[in-house]
C-alpha cells in the first residue's frame, strides 16, 4: 500500500474515533517503514488537528475525547519505534501542566494535555489539586518552556499569580518561561490581572496561543 | 467597569418575596424587580463557619440560610449547600474542604466500570441518605420560619448524579461506548431523584431548580443530548409541574441550548451564566427567547467575587436597562451559585440595586408556551 494512504488511514482513523483502525494503521506504517514521527506528523495528528478546528461548531468535548483515544492508541505503537534522539529533536519542548490547588476538575487539563502532545510538546502532566510551588519546580526541573496553568473554580484564580511569583523568583519567566492559564470562569482579563503570559478560551485554541508565545 | 457616582434612593417595599416572586409568575405589577443572588455556601461567613463545617451541620447550615436572608432581604433560598448532597446518598466519600464547596473523593470514585451502572439502584437507601433527608428538613424549616419566603428545591439531575459517582472522563466516554448501561442507570437514578423532589415539594418547596448544564455547545451536540439527558429531564420536569411547583433551569456551560430546552423541558424560567447557543449579544438573547420564559441572571460569579460593591450596582443598573423589559419577566441576580468565598457585601449590592433601579418593576407576561406550537 502507497505511503500516502497509510497516512490517510492514520488521519481517517482519528476522524472515526476508531481506536482498532488506528493500531492497525500504525502497524502498517511500521511495516512499511513509514518514519514513525512522519506517521504521526502527517497522519494521526492530522485527523486530530481537523477535530480541533472544529472544536464547537460541528465538534463537542465527547468527539475531542474520542478522536484523541483514537490518536494515542496508533500514536503509542508509533511512539515505541521512535530513536529517544530523534523524538528529542523533533519535540516542540517541554510544557507543565496541572490543575491548581483546591481545585479537582481534570477534564479541560486532560483535553490541553492530548492537544499539546499531539502537536509535538513533551508534557509533564501534574494532574490535579497541585500546589503552586509543584509548577514551578516541575517545570525547573524539567526545563519547561510553557506552564499552564488549568482553573474550573473561581475561588482559585490567585493560584494563577502565586504560581507566577514564584516563577518569578526563579526567574522562569525572564528565562523566557511562558505561563498560561484557562478553563471553564477563567477570563483573558483574570489570567492577565494574575500575571500570565497568555490566555485561550478552549484547548484548541490554546495550543495556538501557545506557539505564538512561543514564536 | 463602570460605576455610578451616587446612588439615588432606594424605594419602599410594599411586598414580601413571596408575594413578589409569585406576582413575577402570575403577571403583577411589583414595588421592585425581585432578586436571588443565589447565596448557598456563602452564607457560611454568617456565622464565620468553615465550609466544612457549615456543610456537615444542617442546624448550621439552616440557620446561616435565615439569617442571610433576613439580612439581605433577597426574594428566595434555594436551600443546598453544594452539589454533593445526592451523592452522599449513593454511598459516595464526600470531601469536605474548610475553603471551598464539598466534592466527591476524586481517587475513589463509586461506580468503577460501566458494569457498574446496572447495581446503581443498590446503592442508595434512605436509611443512610443522611444529606437529602437534611435538605428536606431544612427547606420544611425554612417554610415554617419564613412563610413570607419563596424557598427553593433542587436536584442536579440523573447525569449530573452520575458524574458524581463516576470518573468524569470515564463518563464522557460511556456517553458514547456504553449508553445501554448508562440508560439503565438514569431510569434508576430518575426515579430516585423524583422521589426526593416530591418531598422538597411536600416540605414547602415552591420551585425546583434542575441544573442541565449537558444542553450546551460546550459539551455535547444536541443530538446527543436529546438521547443521552433529555428524556430524564423531562420526565423530571413533568413531575415537578404535575406537583404544581414552578420547574426551572440552571446552565452554566457555554452556548446552552435554549431552543431544545423550551421545546422539550418548557421552565418557567432559565438562569444561565453564558448566551445561549446561536446568540451573540444580550439584547439578542431577550429578542429571541424572552416571550418564552422569565431569565434569571445574568451577573458573573467573577463579578460577585472580585468587584466592588459600586461597580457591581452599576452592573445590576446595566442589566436592569438590557432584561428588565424582558417580555415574559426578569428576576435580577447572579448566574450561577453565589461564590462561597466571595463578600457578602455583593450580595446586598444586588439588593440594594434593585431598590434603586428596580422600582415600581413591570413584570412580563410570565413564560409562555401556547405559542409557536411549543406545547401548552
Amino acid at each position: 500500500m502507497p505511503d500516502k494512504e497509510i497516512l490517510n488511514k492514520l488521519k481517517q482513523s482519528v476522524l472515526d474515533f476508531d481506536e482498532e483502525a488506528a493500531k492497525e494503521a500504525a502497524k502498517e506504517a511500521l511495516e512499511v517503514r513509514i518514519d514513525p514521527i512522519e506517521a504521526i506528523k502527517n497522519g494521526l495528528y492530522l485527523g486530530l488537528k481537523e477535530i480541533a478546528d472544529q472544536y464547537e461548531d460541528t465538534v463537542f468535548i465527547t468527539d475531542m475525547i474520542l478522536a484523541s483515544d483514537a490518536f494515542y492508541a496508533g500514536a503509542n505503537i508509533l511512539k515505541s519505534n521512535i530513536d529517544p534522539e530523534k523524538a528529542k529533536a523533533n519535540s516542540k519542548g517541554i510544557a507543565v501542566l496541572g490543575v491548581v490547588k483546591g481545585d479537582v476538575h481534570d477534564l479541560g487539563k486532560n483535553m490541553v494535555k492530548y492537544l499539546f502532545e499531539a502537536e509535538g510538546f513533551e508534557i509533564i502532566d501534574l494532574g490535579f489539586d497541585v500546589p503552586a510551588k509543584k509548577f514551578v519546580e516541575e517545570a525547573e526541573k524539567n526545563n519547561a518552556i510553557l506552564i499552564l496553568i488549568s482553573v474550573m473554580l473561581s475561588s482559585m484564580f490567585p493560584e494563577i499569580g502565586k504560581i507566577v511569583n514564584l516563577a518569578k523568583e526563579r526567574n522562569l519567566q525572564a528565562n523566557g518561561v511562558k505561563i498560561m492559564a484557562g478553563g471553564g470562569p477563567v477570563t483573558e482579563k483574570i489570567a492577565y490581572q494574575q500575571g500570565a503570559d497568555g490566555w485561550a478560551l478552549t484547548a484548541p485554541l490554546a495550543v495556538k496561543k501557545a506557539l505564538d508565545l512561543l514564536k | 467597569m463602570s460605576k455610578i457616582e451616587k446612588i439615588p434612593k432606594e424605594c419602599e417595599e410594599f411586598m414580601t418575596p413571596m408575594e413578589r416572586i409569585t406576582g413575577l409568575l402570575t403577571r403583577k405589577k411589583l414595588d421592585r424587580v425581585p432578586c436571588f443572588p443565589f447565596v448557598s455556601a456563602a452564607a457560611a461567613q454568617i456565622r464565620r463557619l468553615d465550609y466544612g463545617e457549615y456543610a456537615t451541620k444542617p442546624d448550621l447550615f439552616l440557620r446561616c440560610q435565615i439569617e442571610a436572608q433576613q439580612l439581605f432581604g433577597y426574594d428566595g433560598i434555594t436551600a443546598m449547600p453544594d452539589l454533593c448532597v445526592e451523592a452522599q446518598g449513593f454511598g459516595a466519600r464526600i470531601i469536605y474542604p474548610s475553603d471551598n464547596a464539598a466534592y466527591p473523593d476524586p481517587y475513589n470514585p463509586i461506580l468503577k466500570s460501566p458494569n457498574d451502572y446496572k447495581n446503581i439502584g443498590k446503592l442508595f437507601d434512605w436509611s443512610h441518605a443522611d444529606r437529602m433527608k437534611n435538605q428536606i428538613k431544612v427547606v420544611k424549616t425554612i417554610k415554617e420560619e419564613l412563610p413570607d419566603l419563596m424557598i427553593g428545591g433542587m436536584t442536579i439531575g440523573p447525569l449530573g448524579l452520575i458524574s458524581r459517582l463516576r470518573n468524569i472522563n470515564e463518563l464522557v466516554r460511556d456517553f458514547v461506548h456504553h449508553k445501554d448501561k448508562l440508560h439503565e442507570a438514569q431510569e434508576i437514578v430518575t426515579d430516585i431523584q423524583i422521589e426526593y423532589i416530591e418531598k422538597q415539594i411536600e416540605a414547602g418547596a415552591r420551585t425546583i431548580m434542575v441544573p442541565v448544564v449537558l444542553a450546551e455547545r460546550e459539551l455535547m451536540s444536541k443530538d446527543m443530548w436529546l438521547e443521552l439527558d433529555m428524556p430524564y429531564q423531562k420526565k423530571i420536569a413533568n413531575f415537578v409541574r404535575k406537583k404544581r411547583a414552578f420547574y426551572m433551569v440552571h446552565t452554566c456551560g457555554r452556548g446552552p441550548y435554549f431552543d431544545l430546552l423550551i421545546e422539550h423541558l418548557r421552565p418557567v424560567l432559565i438562569q444561565n451564566a453564558f448566551l445561549p447557543d446561536g446568540v451573540k449579544t444580550e439584547k439578542e438573547m431577550v429578542e429571541k427567547y424572552g416571550k418564552k420564559l422569565i431569565f434569571l441572571g445574568f451577573l458573573s460569579v467573577s463579578l460577585l467575587a472580585w468587584a466592588n460593591p459600586h461597580e457591581v450596582i452599576a452592573e445590576c443598573k446595566r442589566q436592569l436597562e438590557v432584561f428588565g423589559k424582558s417580555p415574559a419577566g426578569y428576576i435580577l441576580g447572579a448566574s450561577c451559585e453565589y461564590p462561597p468565598y466571595a463578600p457578602l457585601y455583593n450580595a446586598l449590592a444586588i439588593v440594594k440595586a434593585a431598590r434603586t433601579y428596580g422600582k415600581n418593576f413591570q413584570t412580563g407576561k410570565g413564560a409562555n408556551y401556547k405559542e409557536e406550537g411549543a406545547g401548552g
